[in-house]
């Protein structure tokens, strides 16, 4: 295994459009990050009280402009260390679109370029060649995900915000879980790529047929017959509809406080471990639809 | 005799496309093996069958004594070029190599330098670091060959090795070929160039339309097409030749000339011979009738009529 993920490396360093896509990642929410920071670190400026105005209503927008000023500086909390984490976390929370584009690229260029002929021919047994693909690809995404964490750490000093100074809502427990389940979208979304690339053979078409079925899905979770029939638990067994759910049960388990609202979960909702469940179950399954994909498939590139 | 490649009943369609049916093929160890036949009689899809890049609906496989299976230990053992080389477009020759090898499980010094002897070999040594992309077509089947003899294999499968390469690159190739045979590789040689079978190799299978049409050393293809042709003074002679040779067995034709007969085998032979017209026995059959031909020799034809003659056979065979 270690030789296909030397090879796997060997391929990968020279691929600068699948570079490009990660960087373009981190740019984006590097950019995201401080132009929200730099217009947040804007001094407030109210308006000037009436000196006419009796002094109980004077004292009454006194106190409102310091209530207001207050909320200012706690939506700032959000650029400071170490909550910035959870804000880099949230701003790169697309990470999984990059790691689905790789995934398919990737294993549909395979096919493209013939060489997945080569490959079979000096590693015969699919399943090596598949795990080390997919170990990959979680790599990356686990990439993904640190430099988002080191963005996070960096970014606060590179663009000083003074918050509102109160104690910060978050732990490394919450900071653990919002990256967990950033890293669990770029493993899902890049499970659902390799399938549709294995599938199609093709870039392109790999990544149509990701982003139909998540369309389709949408769709089908938003019809009104999953609440006539009295079934409205079932869409959250849907991939994407459990994924969106994931971000809610743990901004519920781990409340980071003002500068973000909780999402709230509409309609029946799964318990949060059980959903966890029904996602790896999910996983998993697009996994070994991969493999038996593989497996069969005959190579005539 | 012992197997490099051993094929019972080898069959693959492609919806209602029989594209290999029914193949039986015997490869002996240290042999060349030309695998003939012309575009889309089969060849391709036969060495993917045998490599185990398609699934063959019906058949066995083995390789070099073991059922194909997908063992690497198996596929170390084995080189092969199939059909035009295939590349990472924006790694480096030498690199190409490094991925495949690491693939393998090879990686380390002694990869690194049977990487560099390869690539010396296929005469890519001075580009070794240049980018695939821009090789020229030759080039690539060049690297395609050397990706074949990275592992060093002891069975070499190549699929129109000399695609795409100059004359000077046929002959070198040739060259490798012949040398990696007095060194013990088996190398099963799929061409549709009769002219680089007739050189290389020392049995051959000639398949048309997924099927095995003829099987055997090079040379008994030849001589087994052996016709003896009989040229008479006159017209009536050769009249009369004929019913003699057809009434002892001989496969009789007519010539465009009408003093002329060409002799096939038929009944008539026997023994080592069997598939060949003797032109002793052909005369002495004549002399037995007082015919006495002006002429009378054995025309063996060329590889590449006996080819054609087969593929013609061929079609024949399924037309009627």
């Amino acid at each position: 295994m270690t030789s296909l993920l030397v090879a796997e490396w060997l391929r990968f360093r020279r691929r600068y459009d699948l570079w490009i896509v990660l960087g373009g990642v981190v740019l984006l929410t590097a950019f995201a990050y401080i132009s929200s920071a730099t217009s947040a670190a804007q001094p407030v400026v109210f308006a000037p009280i009436d000196p006419t105005a009796p002094p109980e209503i004077r004292a009454m927008i006194e106190a409102q402009n310091a209530q207001i000023a207050l909320e200012m500086a706690r939506l700032r909390d959000r650029y400071v260390f170490p909550l910035s984490i959870v804000t880099t976390l949230e701003l790169g929370s697309w990470l999984f679109l990059a790691t689905a584009f790789v995934a398919a690229s990737w294993i549909a260029t395979e096919f493209d370029w013939r060489t997945i002929r080569n490959v079979l021919l000096f590693e015969p047994n699919r399943d090596r060649v598949l795990a080390a693909r997919l170990v990959a690809l979680a790599t990356v995404a686990s990439g993904g995900i640190v430099v988002l964490l080191g963005l996070g750490a960096l970014l606060p000093f590179a663009v000083p915000v003074t918050g509102s100074g109160e104690p910060l809502p978050v732990t490394a427990v919450g900071v653990a879980a919002t990256a967990g389940v950033t890293w669990l979208w770029a493993v899902a979304f890049g499970a659902l790529a390799t399938v549709a690339a294995l599938v199609t053979r093709s870039p392109l078409l790999a990544v149509v047929l990701s982003a139909g079925y998540t369309v389709l899905e949408q769709l089908v979770a938003n019809l009104d017959v999953w609440k006539r029939l009295g079934l409205d638990l079932v869409p959250q067994f849907f991939l994407v509809s459990r994924l969106n759910a994931l971000r809610v049960d743990v901004q519920q388990a781990f409340p980071l406080g003002q500068p973000y609202a909780p999402l709230t979960a509409e309609g029946p909702h799964l318990d949060p471990i059980l959903g966890l469940g029904v996602l790896g179950l999910w996983i998993a399954g697009l996994v070994l639809l991969a493999r038996t994909v593989f497996v069969r498939a005959d190579i005539h590139e | 005799m012992t197997l490099a490649i051993e094929a019972r009943g080898l069959r693959r369609t492609f919806g209602r496309v029989v594209a290999v049916d029914g193949i039986d093929l015997a490869v002996p160890r240290g042999s060349v093996y030309g695998f003939l036949g012309p575009n889309g009689a089969g060849k391709t899809t036969t060495i993917r069958l045998l490599l185990g890049l398609l699934r063959a609906q019906a058949g066995e496989i083995r390789l070099l004594g073991a059922p194909l299976s997908r063992d690497r230990g198996l596929f170390a053992r084995i080189g092969a070029l199939v059909e035009r080389p295939a590349f990472y477009p924006g790694l480096s020759a030498r690199d190409n190599l490094r991925v495949f090898a690491a693939v393998g499980g090879r990686r380390g010094p002694a990869a690194e330098a049977r990487i560099a002897a390869v690539l010396d070999l296929v005469g890519l040594g001075a580009v070794a670091g240049r980018s695939v992309r821009g090789f020229s077509t030759g080039m690539r089947q060049r690297l395609g060959i050397g990706l074949a003899l990275l592992s060093g294999p002891e069975l070499l499968v190549l699929d129109e090795p000399t695609a795409g390469l100059d004359p000077v690159g046929v002959v070198e190739v040739r060259q490798l070929v012949g040398q990696l045979a007095t060194e013990g590789v088996t190398i099963f040689l799929s061409s549709h160039d009769l002219s680089e079978v007739e050189q290389v190799c020392d049995r051959l299978a000639v398949i048309h339309r997924g099927r095995i049409l003829a099987e055997g050393p090079a040379a008994v293809l030849v001589r087994d097409s052996g016709r003896a042709v009989v040229r008479f003074a006159e017209a009536a002679e050769c009249t009369r030749a004929r019913a003699v040779l057809e009434a002892a067995g001989w496969d009789v034709a007519s010539d465009t000339d009408s003093t002329t007969l060409v002799v096939g085998p038929g009944s008539a032979a026997s023994g080592t011979d069997a598939s060949e017209a003797d032109p002793r026995r052909v005369a002495r059959d004549l002399a037995r009738a007082e015919l006495y031909p002006v002429e009378l020799r054995l025309e063996r034809p060329s590889l590449e009529q006996v080819f054609l003659d087969l593929v013609a056979d061929g079609e024949r065979g399924r037309g009627a």
